[in-house]
Parts: C-alpha cells; sequence; structure tokens
C-alpha cells in the first residue's frame, strides 16, 4: 500500500513550488504531482532552419495561440492537439501553457513587483469589484521572503503605486537622451524606476532551482514529474478530500495518491479546470469566474529620434530602458475614461524593423538602415477589470489526450481597457513630441486575453463563501483541507507581473497551513 | 461480402511467430536480439534535391500571381537566390494547406485580387505583367505601418511580404548559394 502523504500539492511551479519548500520545511512530508518531465530533460541540437519541417514558421496546429513560441522551441509548450481547449467563434484566448519540472518559472521574465494597497483594496477607492482579504502590510513579510529567495534586483523608490522589496539593490544609469526623457515625463507626473527583476541563481530563477533543491534535502519531498491530475478525490463521509486520481503522461495509466491535504497550485486555469472537473470548492458559483489579467501592447508606439538618424549625436548615448509605474488614477478625483491604471516599459536606442517603412526593395532597406538605434518604443501592460461573465467552463464533449475534459474559455475586454490603451497611445505620443520624435507608429490594438501569461481571478479569495472560493488562507470556503495557492485566487490582478505575489500567497497559506496542523486545528 | 463480414476478425490475422532470439527468421523484420553494429555512413541526398514541389493548396493561377509578387517583392541580387528560386511560393503553398482557414483566406482572395486588378487595369493577369504594371498593384505597402490595416488587400500584401520574405531567408537555396546557414538552437520534445 502506498503511503499516505501529508499534503499532495499538484504543480511543481512558482505556486506548486513554494508550497512543497514551506511545507517541507514544517515537517510535512510532501508528495508532488507535476504533469510535465524533469527540466533536465531539456536538450536541444544546433539545426539548419530549412531543415526544419516548417523552414522556422512553425507547425501551424502545434500551438497557434502562443505567439510566443517559435519552431526552434515549440516543443516545450503544452501542444493544443494534445491538450485542446476552446473559445467562443471570433472571441480568441491565447492560453500559453508549459508542463515542466518548475512550470512556467522555468521561462519566465522575471519581472517582479508587489502589489500595492491600490490593488488589495482597489473597491475602497474606485467601487469597482471586491477587496482583497489581505493588505500589502499582512503580505509584506511574505514578498521579503520571496525575494530574497529570487534575488530581486531593483531600486528603493518609495512609490505608494509600486511598494518597495528587499532588492539587491541598483541604481540608475540614465545617458543624456533618456535622462531627459524620464524629466519631461516627471513634470507630467509620471514616475520611472528600473524594471525590477528576479536574478535568482547560477543564471536561473526558477522553481526547479530555488524552490525545489531545498525541498528535497529535507527528505520529505517526494517528486513525481509526468504525473497528469485528473480528478481530486473526496471521502463521502466527511465531505473532505483525500487524495488526487492521475494519469502517468507516458504510459496512460491512472494511478490514486492519498493525502491529507490537496494543496493545487498548477497555475490559474489548470487548477480551476482540476476542480471543475473534480465537481468541488463551488458553493459559490464563483469558481471558474472573473477570469482577467494584463493586457499588453508591445510597440504601442515607434517613434525616431532624428539627432541619432541624422548622426548629430553618437548612437552610444541614446539607448536606455526603464519603466514607468502606473501613474492613473492615483487620486480619486481624477477624470478619465477608465478606472485603475497601466504601466509602460520603454526602450531607447533600438531599431525598428523593415516593415515599419513604407515600400519595398532597395529603397525601404536603406530607410531601415538609416533609422538604426534611432528608436523609442513601448509596451503597454494594463489593468484588466475582473468580470463575472469572464469565465471558463468544463467542455465534457472534448476530451484531452488523457481523457480529460477540456476548458472553454469565454473572455473578453471590454471598455475599461480599450480606453486604458487609448490613453497609453496618447501618453507615449505627447512624450515623444516633446522629446522631438517623430512617431513612425502607433498601436492601440491589444493582444488577445491570455496573451501576458498573467492569467488569475477563477478561484478568487475573499471573506464572504457566497461570492469567493477561498477564504483569506487561500483554503476552501467549502473544503477546508483543500488549499488553491497559485495566481487563480487573485482577487484582481492590478497591472503588475504576478510572479511574487504568487509566490507569496503560497508561503504564507503553507505555513498558516502548517500551523493549523501544529494546533490540530483541522 | 457477407461470408467476409462474419469471418470473426481475430482469426482473420495470421498467427505471429514466436520470437525466438538472435536467430534471422526468413526476410522478416528482427524481433529479438542484438542490433546490427553501424556500418559505414552512407551518402544521401535530400527530398528537396530529387523532386519539384507539388502544390496543393493554390489554384494554378493563384500561385502564378504569388509567385510574381515573389519575384517583385525579393527579387534576386547578386549571389543571392531571391524568393523565385528560393521555392518561397511553394514552401508558402505547404504552409498555407496546415494553416488556420483565416489565413487560408486572407491568401486565398489575396492573390485573386492580383489578378482581378491586373485584368482590370492592365487586361492580363498578374503573373504576366511588367515590373512597373506589378509595381502599380502594390501601391498600399507605401502606406503608412499599421497594425491592423482596414483595407484586406494590403493586409494581404503585407503578410505576403513578410513571409516571402522569410521563407526566402531560411531557404536551402539561400543557404547553399551564399554558404550562409540560417541555425536555430531546437530543443527536442519532452
Amino acid at each position: 500500500m502506498a503511503e499516505i502523504y501529508d499534503v499532495i500539492v499538484v504543480g511543481s511551479g512558482a505556486a506548486g513550488g513554494m508550497a512543497a519548500h514551506a511545507l517541507t520545511a514544517r515537517g510535512a512530508r510532501v508528495l508532488v504531482l507535476e504533469a510535465g518531465a524533469p527540466n533536465t530533460d531539456r536538450t536541444f541540437e544546433q539545426k539548419a532552419t530549412y531543415d526544419l519541417p516548417f523552414q522556422g514558421f512553425g507547425d501551424p496546429t502545434k500551438v497557434p495561440h502562443v505567439f510566443q513560441a517559435s519552431e526552434a522551441n515549440e516543443n516545450q509548450w503544452v501542444s493544443e492537439r494534445q491538450v485542446p481547449y476552446s473559445y467562443p467563434a471570433g472571441v480568441p484566448y491565447n492560453w500559453v501553457r508549459v508542463r515542466m519540472t518548475g512550470g512556467r518559472t522555468n521561462y519566465w521574465a522575471r519581472m517582479s513587483f508587489r502589489l500595492s494597497d491600490l490593488e488589495f483594496k482597489g473597491k475602497d477607492f474606485d467601487g469597482f469589484g471586491e477587496n482583497w482579504p489581505l493588505d500589502h502590510a499582512e503580505l509584506a513579510p511574505f514578498y521579503e521572503r520571496a525575494e530574497t529567495i529570487f534575488q530581486v534586483a531593483g531600486k528603493s523608490e518609495g512609490l505608494s503605486q509600486l511598494p518597495d522589496g528587499k532588492f539587491v539593490e541598483r541604481d540608475t544609469n540614465y545617458g543624456p537622451v533618456a535622462q531627459r526623457l524620464v524629466d519631461i515625463a516627471k513634470a507630467r507626473g509620471i514616475p520611472n524606476t528600473l524594471t525590477r527583476s528576479a536574478l535568482g541563481r547560477g543564471g536561473q530563477a526558477s522553481s526547479a532551482n530555488l524552490l525545489l533543491p531545498d525541498a528535497l534535502k529535507t527528505g520529505r519531498l517526494t517528486l513525481v514529474p509526468n504525473a497528469v491530475a485528473r480528478e481530486i478525490s473526496v471521502d463521502r463521509q466527511t465531505g473532505r478530500v483525500n487524495g488526487v486520481h492521475f494519469v502517468d503522461r507516458l504510459s496512460g495509466r491512472e494511478r490514486h495518491a492519498r493525502g491529507r491535504f490537496v494543496v493545487v497550485g498548477a497555475g490559474c486555469l489548470e487548477s480551476t479546470r482540476l476542480l471543475l472537473n473534480s465537481n468541488i470548492a463551488n458553493s459559490s458559483d464563483a469558481l471558474g469566474r472573473y477570469l482577467h489579467d494584463q493586457f499588453y501592447i508591445t510597440n504601442t508606439i515607434w517613434a525616431i529620434n532624428p539627432d541619432v538618424r541624422d548622426g548629430k549625436i553618437a548612437r552610444n548615448t541614446a539607448g536606455g530602458n526603464g519603466y514607468m509605474p502606473r501613474f492613473r488614477n492615483l487620486q480619486k478625483n481624477e477624470k478619465h475614461d477608465f478606472i485603475r491604471g497601466y504601466a509602460l516599459q520603454w526602450s531607447l536606442g533600438g531599431s525598428p524593423g523593415l516593415d515599419y517603412f513604407p515600400g519595398y526593395g532597395e529603397s525601404q532597406r536603406a530607410a531601415m538602415e538609416r533609422h538604426q538605434g534611432a528608436g523609442f518604443t513601448a509596451t503597454a501592460m494594463g489593468d484588466v477589470l475582473p468580470r463575472a461573465d469572464n469565465r471558463v467552463t468544463i467542455n465534457r464533449d472534448v476530451v484531452d489526450d488523457f481523457g480529460i475534459p477540456t476548458l472553454h474559455i469565454a473572455c473578453r475586454y471590454t471598455d475599461n481597457e480599450f480606453n486604458m490603451a487609448a490613453d497609453a497611445v496618447r501618453v507615449l505620443e505627447e512624450l515623444s513630441h516633446e522629446m522631438g520624435f517623430e512617431v513612425l507608429t502607433r498601436r492601440p490594438e491589444m493582444y488577445p486575453p491570455g496573451y501576458s501569461i498573467h492569467e488569475v481571478g477563477t478561484c478568487r479569495m475573499g471573506d464572504d463563501p457566497k461570492t469567493s472560493v477561498l477564504n483569506r488562507w487561500n483554503q476552501s470556503h467549502d473544503i477546508p483541507n483543500l488549499l488553491v495557492v497559485d495566481g487563480s485566487s487573485f482577487v484582481s490582478a492590478g497591472y503588475q507581473n504576478p510572479t511574487m505575489t504568487i509566490l507569496a500567497l503560497s508561503l504564507r497559506a503553507s505555513e498558516h497551513l502548517a500551523d493549523l496542523v501544529d494546533k490540530r486545528d483541522l | 461480402m457477407q461470408a467476409l463480414a462474419t469471418v470473426p476478425v481475430a482469426t482473420a490475422l495470421p498467427q505471429q511467430p514466436v520470437p525466438t532470439g538472435g536467430g534471422r527468421q526468413g526476410g522478416g523484420p528482427r524481433p529479438g536480439g542484438a542490433p546490427q553494429a553501424p556500418g559505414e555512413p552512407l551518402d544521401y541526398a535530400v527530398p528537396d534535391d530529387v523532386g519539384e514541389p507539388v502544390p496543393h493548396f493554390f489554384q494554378a493561377a493563384q500561385l502564378a500571381a504569388l509567385t510574381r509578387l515573389g519575384d517583385l517583392l525579393v527579387p534576386a541580387a547578386d549571389d543571392e537566390p531571391g524568393a523565385v528560386v528560393a521555392r518561397a511560393p511553394e514552401f508558402l503553398d505547404f504552409l498555407l494547406s496546415r494553416s488556420p482557414v483565416e489565413r487560408q483566406t486572407l491568401y486565398r482572395t489575396g492573390t485573386d485580387a492580383l489578378n482581378a486588378q491586373a485584368a482590370r487595369q492592365f487586361g492580363k493577369a498578374f503573373g504576366e505583367t511588367s515590373a512597373a504594371e506589378a509595381d502599380a498593384i502594390v501601391e498600399p505597402l507605401r502606406n503608412a505601418w499599421s497594425y491592423a490595416p482596414t483595407d484586406p488587400f494590403e493586409a494581404f500584401l503585407r503578410t505576403a511580404y513578410r513571409d516571402l520574405r522569410q521563407a526566402t531567408a531560411s531557404s536551402r537555396a539561400r543557404a547553399v548559394a551564399t554558404g550562409n546557414v540560417q541555425t536555430v538552437r531546437w530543443l527536442r520534445p519532452l
């Protein structure tokens, strides 16, 4: 008979990896079920592009919604043929998935921000949606420990909309053009800082090198790759969860593992799918609802610095990059046609590609070369409002390669997001004009929902069991020995990248679970 | 037919011979035993070298239009093969045969529009147009760049231009002619 584990953790990314790290440190015997391969199985070969079946364009049927994929790395994402999903006609959703030990922390951009009380207490501020059942002060100690493990580099600024963390402190080093942009922005009330980024260790900042190894060293972690969770089992007498059915990815055989607690951290939509397929934890009807993320627009603007193009200043003095955290609706009396706000990550000194220049042939190529290093561009990352009718449901008519019913994702942006995107374009144009730049292109069209890979909200926390799935400790209101610790527990996304918040929440929830076990409260 | 259908399936299958280890059994496959030692490496050719591409997606007139477009937008230069020698249009035919329907429609209506415009303006197929005539038809490429062109013909031209460039740059013909092989770090399936 296989062991009954103290805790079964589903998923080994930021959420699951942190849960395993925290729970084993507190003495629990933990089983981690990871749907993907060991991350050391990533091996590559150098290939001529013409030897790839699609000559570098990628197989159009494999991961058509993963705009981040190329034919060189398309095997690393979850194949949409193997694990399909659906969406309403004409309303695409980009579900970007990795199944691998360490999950998406193997690939993330390492942007490491905290949410502020503008997010945690957003309803108090503008009346929309719900407050989180916690605030920044309460999460701060856990942020700090996550930042220490992940070695977050950044610059302390004292900004209320972007709380400082425990940083490997960095200083800005703007060149003359960048400094002028920063000054012009500041005069308009737009702050600038460095991007905050996890350095990790040994060039890697993943659950697989920062969280799981320590957990394994305790001798209390059993880590099983290639184990695809299908359903959480429930003891009919007690109503509590008692294990997880999973399918061996390689053989297709099903097994059942037993545990006293189940902690789900499979990523927002996979966790939600698992709960929906298990038919549990949904007395609120909030499970699967309130799907949101950040909208992204890369190259929201391309502008040209004519001084660089015309050779008036050296190209190596014209570069630089930075991050403008949210600057809209920081005060209650601001008048905009949207609530909340967005961040702009900008770069000077880039080179717009051939397509941005008119025509074709030699004249087009010459125009592109003349503008080398003269570019100014930015990515807009905007707060998306959580709405009940942006939701996922189970499509029982279509099962994946493991026989598991698939997800139907209905999510669309609304005027608040469109108006915010238009404002971002306007602000970037105004900054460009004031800098004396020539605007080449502007882009208010965001990518489809999901593109940012910051999906959150479908299993949200709250104090009221009628309107939320989880309590303030990430425990199911319905089933106290079931926790969900990933981005699905968010109440609102903010404009900030979510990974640090996921890590902090998972750490906090896992230690609270360990406290309850110590006190025999469960 | 009736008789065949009533034969139980299992008895219709030949009995599998029981593997007996290393012994070779007739000319059949080797079910067990040690693999053969690798022999001398052989000198292989590749499919691209021995057969012409066979289009499946485009109609002949559409492919002729795309080929003319490729010759106009990505011409040969010095030792560098252009889109036509690189067989970029035929590659795109293959890619489109596997692509989502929106992409297929963009190309089908786009190549049809090239031919329709050439017929209207010059009384011939786009494939037969001179450089000056073809240049007049691709005028929308001179519009300021936009991510979401409202004119579907402009959207087609921009997409086709980008695809033709990429398919040419990544082609075997280009690599062989220039000695410059574009490579990628290809990750194996997990």
